[in-house]
């Protein structure tokens, strides 16, 4: 199936008249890491080239959500979370998912329990908590309102050095980036304890690619070859990590971010495990999923109507495996 | 692996093994204690050292924090306007032109907090190609307020070192900033307004530490609180890697110890088990305290004890020298002292081989070896006087054995031996057995025609054995034979023979003697019997008949007169005479074979036409009687079978 498509894209690919490559560009939601890497590879190894498109990957600091440019063609594609892509669709925005990667949530509270004397989730009451900025304090700050507990939240991008300096009790972490950076920072891993959504009934998923409704109307083999050619550079990205790492150590270079071996090959594995398609799951995003996550953001105060989900997720690709040789 | 080896090795290897043994404990003992001292003093050069580098950073960011502190001050003192704002940055810059770490400074508000207007206000002022520059940043893509320099020192509500960072909007560069807040009263309340901070350039900082140097192959490093490397050898770990991760990623529990401590504010002196260079080393660290950040410097460990071990090195191979000139002296003395004993070795191997004449030294001296090797040569004499005695003994016997051998056959030879002596007649047949006990030996006898009718035979027993009897015997079977002649009755020839012995027998030797004369024609026997075993006279019918009849002593001793019997042979019978060899013969019980034996064995083998057969039937009785007992006495037998006068005439 997977030959028929590369042969009928190359085929395409010629009629566009041999050597010409369609330009888009693709914005990811946050500073570049492990957490983009098969985008990277994909561009790098040439999987894009190969399907035709010449993708720039621009970087955007994550005051805003970078969903929000699409409408305005600012730009062509963009990763972020599902909860930020929801509640940007329930706001009108007319954004569709064509391919949802993550398949499971990485979020949690993280405490040293000793330190804070925090044991279960309502001892967070009255504390103070860091929580990410922008849409990225939705899932987190829903999270605690329905739990009914009352915290101090405080929006920062990385809350590890505002935690090492006793500013705050508890931060918010993604499994793949902020909990290992705890404990390349120091902190016993023994000490630490995890409040993960995903235990506590919001198994929310996260990283998914999307772009405008008009795209998808006006481009759809463009989003096809765009989602393609990811899918293969994700494969590429888990199969050759050591090379994987080389290419993401270039990208962080570019914005001068530090770069820890050790932590982004612990990030690129932990995005290995998370877009593991779970034994059973039909589609990779179901109608339960959003349900799911839009009660979590309703009672969070911060969708009010329920998207349609057919019109929200529209993949271009059924189906494909990551972690897996088929 | 002892047995085999010489006297000499064996002392060698014991002495040298005992001095190597206590030569190395000595040694490890004393560089134990040296090491303790030498890691004690490095300890101290190297905290001397580091808390000196440590302090310099600590002058460093406290001058910087003053700067900003002031700054923070002066916004709080009044309402500032913009133009306020930009000249005190510009006079900070100016101010601090002697501080070249000093990268720049600036004022920030909090969001739509300066005035109602404005979302954003910041100044920033920094170095600029030897100019100072002074900008207004702030904006959608610089929105400040999220970045740590920022939001730490409003949440924590103190003043704070922020972790070094990338700078992309106002520097472009990788700098620590030092961040203080300050406030205005709102409705009577202190609210956080803004921050005013100092930027140090990091360039600078990793100058300022790099030039403190002990050794060649040692550095420093310098880490944040977070752990995040600040200066390093490796530029690929400088603000790129954390202390845990390189820990994590080397698997390294020491090191993982050691960075805990440092972030945690601790000084110590630790032995790592690789640094960059993969070396063996030490590292010292201390904490800056300004920021809290943690200076380490880390000694590889051979520049540490490169002189102890340059000394180790001198005094191993003193010892060693002293075990090499021990060794000669202890295998000098060894070998002279075991010299004797190995040339006493190598001579008891050489008379092992059969050669006595050997070179033995001379040993002057009284020690032990001396008085061996003086037994030595004692013996060496003897042992050639009794071996050569011993030649001469054994050539002498091998002579008379062969002497005597020669002496054997003469005697055989003056024995009828020939089988059947006189086949022409037909009247009887003779046959003879002797078994000498030695190679010579004393019983003899005879037969021989006398005339035509008359056959003369004798049996003697010399008394003795070996030469002397046989040499009485030879004299005896040649004398009989000139004295028997026909016409003489056997009492006169035995008479006769016994004088004759007797004259010049002065070792009064005697020979029991029996004689007789038969005559073929009529059967008629005359016997003279000197003291011999009596003869049996067998018939076809199985009777064994003893003739007893004794006329006289044994010859040669006296001039007896001898008598003379007469008895008739009938045909067919046999005479068996014999010598006391027969009877006496002894088995391995001293059992006699006796002459109830004799008697027995002679009634059931009588083969009157065969006395041979007789003869060999009581030869093999009495050996098997004998059984391999030793012979004592010569074994004699002479059978003699008459048959009667000749048919043809």
């Amino acid at each position: 199936m997977r030959f028929i498509t590369t042969l009928f894209v190359l085929l395409y690919a010629m009629m566009l008249g041999g050597g010409e490559l369609t330009k888009v560009t693709f914005c990811p939601q946050w500073y570049p890491q492990a957490q983009f890497a098969g985008y990277y590879v994909a561009k790098k190894s040439g999987l894009y080239a190969k399907y035709g498109l010449e993708v720039d990957i621009k970087f955007n600091p994550p005051q805003r959500s970078v969903v929000e440019s699409l409408p305005q063609g600012k730009a062509d594609f963009a990763s972020d979370f599902l909860a930020t892509g929801l509640t940007l669709r329930a706001k009108g925005l007319k954004i569709v998912n064509i391919c949802q990667l993550s398949q499971q949530s990485a979020l949690a509270i993280a405490v040293e329990k000793e330190k804070s004397g925090i044991k279960k989730l309502s001892d967070l009451e009255g504390r103070r908590i860091a929580i990410f900025p922008s849409y990225f304090k939705m899932e987190p700050e829903s999270f605690l309102k329905l739990k009914g507990i009352k915290a101090d939240l405080v929006p920062v991008a990385s809350g590890i050095e505002l935690y090492i300096w006793n500013g705050v009790d508890a931060l918010t972490v993604m499994y793949y980036n902020e909990y290992n950076m705890m404990i390349e920072s120091g902190i016993n891993k023994k000490d630490i304890k995890l409040f993960y959504l995903k235990d506590n009934g919001y198994n929310i998923p996260e990283d998914g690619i999307y772009c405008s409704e008009r795209m998808l109307k006006e481009k759809p083999e463009v989003c096809r070859r765009f989602v393609l050619a990811t899918l293969e550079g994700w494969k590429e990205a888990f199969k050759h990590k050591e090379k994987t790492l080389k290419i993401v150590k270039q990208y962080m270079d570019m914005e001068h971010l530090p770069y820890s071996e050790t932590h982004q090959g612990w990030m690129l594995n932990a995005m290995e495990k998370l877009f593991k398609k779970p034994s059973g799951q039909q589609q990779r995003l179901t109608a339960d999923q959003c349900d799911l996550t839009f009660n979590l953001l309703n009672k969070g105060g911060f969708i009010e109507k329920k998207p349609e989900f057919s019109k929200f997720y529209q993949p271009v690709v059924k189906e494909y495996n990551l972690t897996e040789d088929k | 692996m002892f047995k085999n080896r010489s006297l000499a090795f064996r002392q060698c290897f014991f002495i040298l093994l005992f001095v190597l043994v206590f030569c190395a404990i000595i040694i490890l003992f004393i560089t134990d204690r040296f090491y303790d001292l030498v890691l004690r003093d490095v300890e101290k050069a190297a905290a001397s050292m580091t808390e000196a580098t440590a302090n310099k950073l600590d002058q460093t960011f406290q001058v910087a924090a003053r700067v900003a502190s002031q700054n923070a001050l002066m916004m709080e003192s009044g309402n500032p306007s913009e133009k306020d704002i930009q000249n005190i940055l510009r006079k900070t810059m100016e101010s601090i032109s002697d501080h070249p770490e000093i990268y720049g400074v600036c004022i920030a508000f909090d969001e739509r907090a300066y005035n109602d207007k404005d979302q954003y206000m910041m100044y920033y002022a920094y170095r600029n190609r030897g100019n100072v520059k002074l900008d207004k940043v702030g904006s959608r893509d610089y929105h400040y307020f999220y970045y740590n320099w920022f939001s730490m020192p409003k949440i924590l509500n103190r003043a704070i070192w922020v972790e070094p960072y990338y700078d992309k909007g106002a520097g472009d560069i990788v700098m620590t900033t030092y961040s203080v807040p300050f406030y205005r009263k709102v409705d009577g309340k202190k609210v956080f307004w803004g921050v005013a901070t100092v930027d140090l350039s990091l360039a600078w900082l990793q100058k300022i530490v790099r030039k403190t140097q002990m050794y060649k192959q040692d550095y420093a490093c310098l880490i944040s609180k977070t752990g995040r490397f600040i200066t390093h050898p490796d530029v690929e770990l400088v603000m790129n890697q954390t202390i845990f991760g390189m820990a994590k990623q080397t698997k390294n529990k020491t090191l993982e110890n050691v960075g805990r401590n440092m972030v945690d504010g601790k000084s110590g002196f630790s032995p790592i088990a690789r640094n960059v260079y993969g070396e063996k080393s030490w590292i010292y660290y201390t904490p800056v305290e300004s920021n809290e950040w943690s200076l380490a410097m880390v000694f590889p460990e051979k520049e540490l004890f490169a002189q102890l071990n340059r000394i180790t090195w001198y005094v191993l191979g003193m010892a060693v020298l002293g075990m090499i000139g021990l060794l000669l002296i202890v295998i000098g003395i060894t070998f002279r002292v075991t010299k004797p004993l190995r040339q006493l070795t190598e001579l008891t191997r050489d008379f092992g081989h059969g050669n006595f004449e050997a070179e033995i030294p001379d040993f002057d001296g009284n020690d032990e070896i001396s008085t061996l090797g003086k037994a030595f040569k004692k013996t060496q004499k003897e042992l050639i006087e009794h071996i050569a005695n011993l030649k001469a003994t054994t050539a002498a016997k091998e002579r008379i054995e062969s002497e005597l051998n020669i002496a054997k056959g003469i005697q055989e030879g003056i024995l009828p031996r020939i089988f059947p002596p006189f086949p022409e007649f037909e009247e009887f047949d003779i046959s003879s057995s002797l078994e000498p006990a030695k190679a010579v030996g004393g019983d003899l006898y005879d037969y021989f025609m006398l005339d035509r009718d008359h056959l003369c035979f004798v049996i003697g027993d010399v008394s003795g054995k070996g030469i002397p009897a046989s040499l009485f015997m030879a004299i005896t079977q040649t004398l009989q034979r000139t004295i028997a002649r026909i016409g003489n009755t056997p009492g006169e020839i035995v008479t006769r023979l016994s004088r004759a012995l007797h004259q010049n027998n002065e070792t009064y030797m005697f020979v029991t003697y029996f004689l007789g004369v038969l005559n073929l024609q009529t059967g008629r026997l005359h016997f003279t019997n000197a003291g011999h075993n009596p003869p049996f006279m067998l018939k076809g019918d199985e009777t064994v008949e003893k003739i007893d009849t004794l006329h006289g002593p044994p010859i040669a001793i006296s001039d007896h007169e001898y008598g003379t019997k007469t008895i008739e042979l009938e045909r067919g019978t046999m005479f068996f005479m014999y010598t006391d060899g027969v009877t006496e013969a002894m088995d391995r019980g001293n059992n006699e074979f006796s002459e109830a034996r004799l008697t027995a064995v002679l009634a059931e083998n009588i083969y009157i036409d065969s006395p041979e057969k007789t003869v060999a039937a009581v030869r093999g009785a009495v050996k098997e009687f004998t059984a391999g007992y030793e012979q004592s006495d010569d074994i004699t037998m002479l059978v003699l079978s008459y048959f009667g006068p000749s048919e043809k005439k």
